[in-house]
């Protein structure tokens, strides 16, 4: 044997092992939610008792505190494992363990190497906790090493900027992550570590298990009225003009099974628009909200060529799929007679109303009615294929085309359906509807990112006219186009987005970005709205800039972070990923490249590896059904083999028996 | 001296024959013991066995051409052991095992069907249900759809589906009707190998009549548990089975006729007995 050949054995015989492992990992690769089964209580089931809220949101920035309550009341020492929701707009920038009198700050590092300490924690029987980013709205929470009787406190903090529509603001908080539909190829791509979709969860209409609290402090620049929760039942007081409390009530059926939407407006129905400075020695940031002109109704309107794409897999059943209905007869009655349309309803497979765009003619849209109130809701949610099936649909000559994709966007291929859409749109725009309590919003604003339209969330039967009529007043006239942002005697840089988008809703334009030198000149903001050209000054050195601006450097870094990642595929792009992996660690923030990893150094659990992993059962979000994660459907089944045989050993018998007979006779 | 043994007692041949399969005695039983195939298809072992078992003993009749047709399909089967899948490896091991049977049984007459048992044991449901369970479901659902559509509901086939009112029922895969058409094929078989002679041609006939009698039968089946399954109140479990009992004793019943008729008319188109008169 020569050395080639002898180097090549041994090559071979170092990656038989590897072999044998993967093999392993691969064995078991189950990434499907499930029903949640209680088991014999020696072990504890649901670690997680609480989860309390605190928010403060002071003029456009929301500062919010999570405090996770987790607790093992069983007889074995357990890792408690919990998937929670997040804002999409989040910057997560602080976490902390309290076990007893103990406090651990948690400290960011690169995700593979925090993932390595806490497992290495994991295994020395140290109390541990490891928080990820499996999307830019789910998070995953692992706590190592709960004794019996012990109770961990978890505290995460991030912030967000609150981004008023239409003159309310908002600000919502996901409680709970609904379950994900998993196909066939994720579940053949995916190592065990991706599991975060194969929770348990509880049965439709069960009482979440875990304690919620809420409590939000708003406090504005200019007096604030209308302050109410669309979602949950909350008490609202005034504390004076400018400040209000707002606070959950402790109620049964008020609990984390859905979004927390909590809404407001200011006197005289105006935002607080403007710029926003902080500095603190050479590091400085701006922010400049800028409210668009007022719409203006264009003389006339050109005809358009619509697809609706639309949901009816089984986490749609039931009130989903009825608020889907309802928004679609609005959607299609706003349609006009000129306009041509066609509609594709998708589950595990898809079907399309027509080969070819269809008139807006009351027979159609009828017609279009009626297939979707066919539907039940049932089956899987392969949307990949049901937006191929889509995009390459015939058009219509000479009319611009819209896509309109209404869904709980409950699957996990956030990512393949962003790079669909960019890689195949045309001249096509996306608008995306979120249906339900409890929505994927990062799926819903990404496909509309992607398709440079819109998102909107329609979790009832009121909202789903409103927004019918919000798309089409975006349709018909944006508010702003050709914009641009220019500094004159302001030195400013690393703006984001680098490239302001057209605004189709009235929502401010908002830019970030770091500025130098002094606190002078202005800043321009040039564009063109529905009454002509549209210009927007602001003097630098009157605008206000302090300490408590701080949070401008985490939303700035999460604003960038947002375009480098959360709409895009970066598995083949090293330079990227790096670049994320930086502004995480300088900036102390949570991204799918960076975790929170709090290690407790005292050797708690003197045999770790009796320790057990128990993930924390979630409560199915308000309003979808049991058909979400899987309702046997009617069939028609055959008989059992042994009756069949039964009979035709019967009518043998007795066929013989005539024979017989007659053969005697 | 072997063959004197032989010639005193021919079973032995059968006997020794059935011993050189034993590999797919051996594939036969652990088929059946996994799971992955009805253990109820030896019913069809038995059923040739049965109507099979020689009358007047066991005869070597060594010019039989059902010998040949033994020895050629042993040859197959040698050939095929390297390259072919265990269950064609198995047909022609069957159909082998069951000519040499056949031959020294001194049943001739009723070969065809006597084969076709034998070869109808063969662990084949499952993958009758892989190749041909679609098709049928598709069938079933399209016939379903334009039974129920003639009776005035107003059903959509979508796919292997029967939808109406928001209401979905899946025709899946136990409910393709292909234990229904295995059982038929059977009954079928048993009910010709019942007669003093049949003919290749007659059985393929008859066998070919077996698919659209068992496919009517599964579309009236499935139309009658859409009915079922889309009551509000749905009705105890049981009536699925006496709903699928019913619809195959039809099949039943109307092969038992088919046969009869055919029975008939070959009994008139043999010559009548010659008859001496003595005066």
């Amino acid at each position: 044997m020569d050395r080639k050949s002898r180097a090549a054995a041994w090559l071979l015989i170092a990656f038989l092992p590897l072999a044998a492992i993967a093999q392993e990992e691969s064995a078991d690769r189950t990434l499907s939610p499930y029903f949640f089964v209680r088991g014999d209580g020696a072990t504890e089931q649901l670690p997680l008792r609480s989860t309390d809220v605190d928010v403060a949101v002071a003029g456009v920035i929301a500062d919010v505190r999570v405090r996770q309550q987790y607790r093992n009341d069983g007889k074995t020492p357990i890792e408690a494992e919990y998937v929670f929701p997040g804002s999409t707009r989040a910057a997560v920038y602080a976490l902390t363990m309290t076990i007893g009198e103990r406090k651990v700050v948690a400290e960011i590092r690169e995700k593979q190497k925090a993932r390595a300490e806490y497992d290495a924690a994991k295994a020395a029987g140290k109390s541990a906790a490891l928080l990820e980013q499996q999307r830019p709205n789910v998070f995953k929470m692992n706590v190592a090493n709960i004794l019996p009787g012990d109770v961990v406190e978890v505290e995460l903090r991030y912030t967000e900027l609150i981004v008023p529509g239409g003159g309310t603001y908002e600000f919502a908080f996901p409680t709970v992550v609904g379950p994900r539909y998993v196909t066939q190829k994720e579940q053949d791509a995916a190592t065990p570590r991706d599991a975060w979709q194969s929770n348990p969860y509880l049965h439709a209409g069960e009482e979440p298990t875990a304690g919620f609290t809420l409590h939000a402090a708003i406090n504005s620049g200019i007096p604030i009225k209308d302050t109410a929760s669309t979602s949950h039942k909350v008490r609202v007081a005034y504390r004076d003009a400018n400040r209000a409390d707002v606070e959950l009530l402790p109620e049964p059926g008020n609990g984390p099974n859905r979004d927390f939407i909590l809404r407001y407006q200011l006197a005289g129905g105006g935002i607080e628009s403007g710029l926003m400075l902080y500095e603190d020695g050479a590091d400085k940031y701006f922010l400049a909200m800028i409210e668009p002109p007022r719409r203006a109704t264009p003389a006339q309107i050109t005809a358009r060529d619509y697809v609706f794409i639309v949901d009816v897999s089984g986490s749609m059943n039931g009130f989903p799929l009825e608020v889907t209905r309802t928004l679609l007869r609005n959607l299609l009655r706003n349609l006009k007679p000129t306009d041509t349309f066609n509609l594709l309803l998708f589950a595990g497979t898809s079907a399309t109303l027509s080969g070819a765009p269809l008139p807006a003619t009351p027979d159609n849209l009828q017609r279009a009615i009626d297939f979707i109130d066919r539907q039940q809701g049932a089956g899987g949610t392969e949307l990949l294929s049901a937006l191929r099936r889509a995009l390459a649909l015939p058009g219509s000559e000479g009319r611009s085309r819209s896509i309109v994709i209404a869904t709980d966007g409950y699957v996990s291929v956030e990512a393949e359906a962003f790079d669909l859409i960019r890689e195949n749109l045309g001249r096509a725009n996306v608008f995306a509807f979120g249906i339900g309590s409890s929505v994927n919003r990062y799926l819903i604003e990404g496909m509309a990112h992607a398709g440079q339209g819109e998102p909107f969330i329609v979790t009832g039967d009121i909202e789903a006219e409103a927004r019918a009529e919000d798309l089409r007043r975006y349709i018909t006239s944006p508010v702003l186009t050709k914009t641009t942002l220019s500094a004159q005697g302001f030195e400013i840089s690393e703006v984001e987005p680098p490239g302001i988008p057209d605004v189709l809703a009235e929502r401010p334009v908002i830019v970030f970005g770091k500025w130098r030198g002094e606190r002078r000149g202005k800043l321009v903001l040039d564009g063109l709205g529905g009454e002509g050209r549209f210009r927007r000054e602001f003097d630098v050195a009157r605008a206000p800039s302090s300490a408590s601006n701080a949070a401008l450097r985490y939303l700035w870094a999460r604003s960038r972070i947002q375009r480098l990642d959360d709409y895009q595929h970066l598995n083949d792009d090293p330079e990227r990923v790096a670049e994320i992996t930086r502004l995480g660690l300088e900036y102390h923030l949570l991204t799918n490249y960076t975790s929170f990893i709090a290690v407790d150094h005292v050797v708690r659990n003197p045999r770790p590896g009796d320790s057990q992993t128990v993930k924390q059962p979630l409560p199915m979000p308000q309003g979808v059904s049991d058909h979400a994660i899987g309702v046997p459907m009617p069939t028609v089944p055959e008989p059992e083999l042994i009756a069949l045989v039964g009979i035709a050993g019967a009518v043998a018998a007795w066929a013989r028996r005539r024979k017989a007979k007659a053969g005697a006779g | 001296m072997l063959a004197s043994l032989v010639n005193r007692r021919p079973w032995l041949l059968v006997a020794a024959h059935a011993a050189c399969f034993w590999p797919v005695w051996s594939w036969y039983v652990a088929r059946f013991d996994d799971g992955s195939d009805e253990p109820w298809a030896l019913v069809a072992l038995l059923a040739a066995a049965v109507l099979g078992w020689p009358r007047r003993g066991w005869r070597l009749n060594p010019s039989d051409p059902l010998l040949g047709a033994a020895a050629l399909l042993t040859a197959l089967y040698a050939l095929a052991t390297p390259l072919a899948p265990p269950l064609v490896r198995a047909v022609l091991a069957m159909a082998a095992l069951a000519c040499g049977w056949i031959s020294v049984a001194g049943m001739r007459a009723k070969a065809s069907p006597l084969v076709c048992l034998v070869v109808l044991s063969v662990p084949l449901i499952a993958s009758l249900q892989f190749y041909a369970g679609y098709p049928l479901r598709i069938a079933t659902a399209m016939g379903a759809a334009s039974l129920l559509n003639l009776f005035g509901a107003d059903v959509v086939r979508e796919g292997v589906g029967l939808v109406a009112g928001g209401v979905n029922v899946q025709v899946d895969a136990p409910c393709s009707g292909v234990r229904m058409l295995w059982t038929a094929s059977v009954l079928c078989c048993a009910l010709a190998a019942m007669r003093a002679r049949v003919t290749w041609r007659a059985l393929a006939v008859a066998l070919l009549a077996v698919v659209p009698i068992v496919l009517a039968a599964n579309i009236l089946r499935a139309a009658l548990l859409y009915i079922v399954e889309i009551r509000p109140q749905p009705l105890p479990a049981g009536w699925h089975s006496a709903i699928g009992m019913l619809s195959f004793a039809l099949v039943a019943g109307l092969l038992f006729a088919s046969e009869a008729v055919q029975e008939h008319w070959a009994q008139r188109r043999r010559p009548p007995a010659l008859s001496f008169r003595v005066s």
